[in-house]
């Protein structure tokens, strides 16, 4: 065990798997020579060379594209957007190749690709560049999704990924880069689709995933001194979905809250209360919570900006109501 | 017509092109039928672009890629036709197992990648087949078909970007046909030749005349050699008409009667015909039996296809994921 | 061999097709491939070919005539073939097919299951689906309990304190009772909502006294013997005169809770209840700190009487700072109100009752004695304020007088 940060954890996942399989390349705007825009692939050009580190073009759909040509014949791309909004440009490409590709051609052609890049809000970056895209993506059939930001957790889920033999799309954090933890030495694999319980607690189930997970640390921490035990599961992996450890854990404390950074309209954690509706109905001592970002772009404003994504004051206010409190 | 092509084959080309053409029909009845539903687009008149490139390459070797206008191009490589048909009529036996139907034939032991439905997307993926050829150090090329109006997509433009500045052994191959679904092209694009579109990548170009298959495979020959050797792209924009609408459901108001007729002078059947019948290759009769030939295929295609199973409603959960 | 031409299927999304010309007549010689008829589809008019060569035998959709997708149009065949021979052959080849077709839908098709539950109770027990496992799992009836939940509502914890005095076996049959309903009228409504958000949100504490009021009845009983009918003012106009004077004295009583701070009023304004046939409501005496007895005996006259004329204005209800309930009228020795938010109290005032009482001589009297039980909202008033403010309202009952010069 290592205290590295996520982008270190980050690189040591893609150097490891680029050193295992030399079918296997980075593509992305700015990831050779500049090192990439967040750092993520530093120094990587000089290890792997311009044919496995590539410098793209600004061009989002074709970089996807050219991975899903790629994968399909026998490649395993890696495909930096450099955030996940300018990704929305390859939505094209992620929808209606990536994730058909298999289903069209009854298994003929598998597409291993990861596409990879900070996700969601930074610091006052304005409407275009805090967004979350992950209810758009986790509702179309044929892709894998994971959204982390524990160093530990991205080392193990990004060497899966790169792994598995489908379009993987891995969702990080720009603010998060810098954050450490610690992390396992060489080969750390953790299998796609699992959840991790990042603290155990019997009043209330709180399910966070992506940066949402250290808001609820810091809310389960400030909670406990009222008494009140928060459980945190945090899926990592949206899609495929470890729906069982979140019925577990609900069927234990009776009370769910999910919080979400991104729009509340028909959003993931939309779909986490229907399951947990529809499974443990009988469980429920309250109607779950939700705590989102407020229904509007978002503003630069910094107390705009800090008023529009989830506040521990919200999920702190959430977390009673399930309580009766 | 001078040619230094063997009669054989030529003779071949042409039932090759008379084989996409009788099936073609004989799909167009099967759809009137109500054999099969959903979009329909033929590839009627076109027959020389398939065969003049696709008997040009490296079979099964090289990579082929198209938009939905792809029933055809499979067989030419040499996909049975019943397989073909029964992927039509959503049968087991078709190449996707009923998956895709006709606007996504697939087969990847043929290296055919497809059977793409949305204008100008299939580019990029060719630019990943060659990037593939370059990664790996291979001497093979991608030919990626597109329609005339895909190169007003922006996809379009990031793709050849990229097939250029990275040295990509792609042909990109406009099938102009002068009409995108019903707008006819010089509406909606202000170059004289398409093929200009190449210029703003500094990118070699070439305009083919798709109507002559002895025109068309002699300069893409030409045209896939010189790419296997430099990895260099190309645009090249092959003339072509359809005698069709863009779907079965399409009159083809957009265009006179006057216009169709006179295209089918040039009717690429009747080009090779020309030359055969001018080389003394062929008499009248070959050509009726060559007919007979193709219509015992054709039927067989369809019987195939229709005594074949549905595939089993469960397999409607298969290949979502790996 | 002759065909039967049918409509053919011309776009995704055709679902009939109409004949917009045919391009030959009956008895003309086509051949196959050779456009016939002209089309009409949900699209657009296309041109359709002949499916087969021969004599075009009969037309059976003429011009403008519309037909289903697959229906015959016309029959196409040698010249010496007859049409009906070739229609009624089709005819059988269809049906025969259509009929096995109807015999795989029988087999497939199953029953439609009409699910029946029955209705057990149409009232609504609000409870958490975790409340209602338990309930079930221990045998509770949930009608029983009463919610501490919103909106009533039943959760686990009201069920654990339930299971305690488990009433597993009050679950029987009994007659239940006729019912009639009353509709809510706003008046209801706007009493249920603004009594629960008092109750629900002010903790209440009641504290009463008795006062001796025999001065006071024959203070009154004197002055208005020489006032005219006009200047007359009831014993209830002396209540409101007096607990105005005693509240200018005990400020901490004249307020409100706000929440963040304590709002304490500067005037008076008296909220009065008064009882209508549908409900009850409360029009305030404006600045009664400073008006005369008179003047506030009109002032109320005026109230009651539009109040039960139902034409109560906002501004003749809205702004009280403190509220008197008198249901001594009614023979109601004592009782407790509820708070009339957003006031922190409420003085109820019960009948006057010849009262034997004990003095500290020994001796035994009766005097005329009236109960008065004040509501407070401990959030504001204490205990000890609240009886302070009592006091004061004693004195001034028992003595008139002192109010004039204390009040």
């Amino acid at each position: 065990m290592t205290l590295i940060s996520l982008r270190e954890a980050l690189r040591q996942a893609l150097t490891e798997e680029m050193e295992r399989d030399e079918n296997i390349f980075i593509m992305g705007e700015e990831v050779a020579q500049y090192d990439g825009a967040y750092k993520v692939t530093k120094g990587m050009l000089a290890q792997f060379g311009p044919m496995r580190v590539v410098d793209s073009p600004i061009s989002e759909a074709g970089i996807a594209g050219l991975g899903v040509g790629a994968a399909m014949c026998g490649l395993r791309p890696i495909i930096e957007m450099m955030t996940w909004n300018f990704a929305i440009q390859a939505f094209d490409q992620i929808i209606n190749h990536a994730a058909k590709m298999l289903y069209m051609t009854a298994g003929q052609y598998k597409v291993p690709m990861v596409i990879r890049g900070p996700h969601g809000a930074a610091h006052m970056l304005g409407a275009q560049h805090s967004q979350c895209v992950d209810h758009m993506l986790v509702n179309c059939p044929g892709l894998i999704i994971i959204s982390t930001v524990i160093p530990s957790d991205a080392k193990g889920l990004m060497k899966s990924a790169i792994r598995n033999d489908n379009p993987v799309l891995f969702l990080e954090s720009e603010m998060l880069y810098g954050k450490e933890g610690e992390v396992p030495d060489g080969e750390y694999l953790i299998p796609i689709g699992v959840g991790d319980i990042k603290r155990q607690g019997s009043d209330v189930t709180l399910v966070a995933w992506n940066k949402m997970v250290y808001l609820a640390l810091d809310v389960a921490a400030q909670l406990e001194q009222e008494g009140i035990q928060v459980e945190i599961i945090d899926p990592r992996t949206l899609m495929p979905l470890d729906e069982n450890l979140i019925f577990d854990s609900v069927r234990k404390t009776n009370r769910l809250v999910v919080l979400e950074e991104g729009w509340g309209v028909a959003s993931f954690g939309c779909h986490i209360v229907d399951r947990v509706v529809k499974e443990c109905f009988d469980y429920l001592d309250a109607p779950p919570e939700r705590v989102t970002n407020h229904f509007v772009p978002m503003s630069y404003n910094e107390a705009q900006e800090h008023e529009t994504l989830p506040t521990a004051e919200r999920t702190i206010e959430a977390i009673k109501r399930v309580m009766y409190k | 017509m001078q040619t230094n092509l063997s009669n054989q084959l030529l003779v071949d080309f042409y039932k090759q092109m008379l084989l996409g053409r009788r099936l073609e029909e004989r799909v167009g009845q099967l759809y009137a039928q109500q054999k099969f539903s959903g979009f329909c687009h033929l590839y009627i008149g076109q027959e020389a672009v398939a065969v003049g490139c696709l008997n040009a390459i490296r079979k099964g070797q090289d990579y082929v890629i198209s938009a939905y206008r792809d029933h055809v191009m499979p067989v030419i490589l040499g996909m049975n036709p019943g397989e073909m048909v029964a992927e039509l009529l959503g049968k087991v036996t078709g190449c996707v197992r009923g998956k895709g139907g006709s606007m996504h034939m697939f087969s990847e032991k043929l290296r055919f990648m497809g059977g793409h439905g949305i204008v100008g997307g299939q580019v990029p993926l060719a630019t990943g087949a060659g990037w593939k050829i370059k990664y790996k150090k291979e001497d093979l090329v991608v030919l990626c078909y597109m329609g005339d109006a895909a190169i007003n997509q922006g996809q379009f433009h990031e793709a050849l970007n990229m097939a250029a500045i990275w040295d990509l052994p792609c042909i990109f191959i406009i099938e102009n046909n002068l009409y995108g679904m019903g707008t006819a092209i010089s509406r909606t694009c202000k170059l004289q030749s398409l093929a200009d579109r190449a210029k703003g990548y500094n990118m070699r170009q070439a305009v083919i005349d798709g109507h002559n298959v002895v025109n068309t495979y002699t300069q893409m020959q030409e045209i896939i050699e010189e790419t296997r050797k430099t990895s260099k792209p190309i645009l090249v924009e092959a003339t072509t008409y359809r005698f069709r609408g863009h779907s079965v459901s399409d009159p083809g108001n957009y265009r006179t009667k006057e216009e169709v007729e006179k295209e089918r002078l040039r009717d690429c059947l009747l080009i090779l015909k020309n030359i055969l019948l001018e080389k003394k290759a062929l008499q009248e009769d070959d050509f009726e039996k060559f007919e007979e030939e193709i219509a015992d295929q054709v039927e067989a295609a369809v019987s195939f296809a229709e005594e074949s199973e549905e595939p089993p409603v469960d397999e409607l959960y298969s290949h979502v994921l790996v | 061999m002759a065909t039967v031409m049918e409509m053919p299927k011309l776009s995704d999304t055709m679902k009939e097709g109409a004949i917009a010309r045919w391009l030959k007549k009956e008895g003309d010689k086509i051949s196959a491939g050779s456009p016939v008829i002209e089309i009409e589809t949900d699209k657009a008019t296309m041109e359709y070919e002949a499916p087969s060569g021969g004599v075009l035998l009969k037309i059976l959709v003429g011009d403008g005539g519309k037909c289903a997708l697959q229906a015959p149009i016309a029959v196409i065949g040698k010249a010496d073939e007859k049409w009906e021979d070739v229609i009624a052959k089709y005819n059988e080849k269809k049906s025969s097919v259509k009929q096995v077709a109807n015999q795989d839908k029988v087999v497939h098709k199953t029953a439609p299951t009409v699910q029946q539950t029955q209705a057990q109770s149409n009232e609504l027990v609000k409870a958490s689906p975790l409340a209602k496992k338990i309930a079930a799992d221990k045998g509770i009836d949930l009608k029983t309990l009463s919610g501490s939940g919103p909106n009533g509502r039943i959760i686990q914890r009201d069920l654990d304190s339930a299971s305690s005095t488990a009433t597993a076996k009050t679950v029987s049959t009994y007659a239940a009772a006729e019912v009639e309903r009353i509709p809510l009228t706003n008046m209801r409504k706007t009493i249920a909502r603004r009594l629960c958000e008092s109750v629900n949100t002010a903790p209440h504490f009641y504290l009463s006294l008795s006062v001796n009021m025999t001065n006071l009845l024959n203070w009154r009983k004197d002055t208005v013997a020489k006032l005219s009918a006009e200047e007359k003012f009831s014993v209830n106009d002396v209540v409101i005169f007096l607990t105005s004077r005693a509240l200018k004295r005990h400020p901490a009583i004249n307020a409100s809770w706000k929440e963040d701070f304590i709002e304490q009023y500067r005037d008076v304004h008296m909220s009065v209840a008064v009882a209508l046939p549908n409900g009850l409501m409360t029009p305030v005496v404006r600045h009664a700190d400073k008006l005369n007895i008179i003047q506030i005996a009109q002032e109320t006259k005026r109230l009651v009487k539009i109040a039960k004329d139902g034409k109560l204005q906002p501004s003749d209800y809205a702004g009280g700072t403190f509220s008197i309930s008198n249901l001594g009228m009614s023979g109601i020795e004592e009782f407790t109100a509820i708070i009339n938010p957003p006031q922190a109290a409420i003085l109820a005032v019960g009948s006057t009752i010849a009262t034997p009482v004990a003095y500290d001589d020994g001796e035994i009297g009766v005097e005329q004695r009236m109960k008065l039980t004040l509501s407070c909202d401990h959030r504001v008033i204490d205990g000890a304020v609240g009886s302070e403010f009592l006091k004061t309202l004693k004195l001034y009952f028992e003595d008139p007088m002192s109010a004039l010069f204390l009040g």
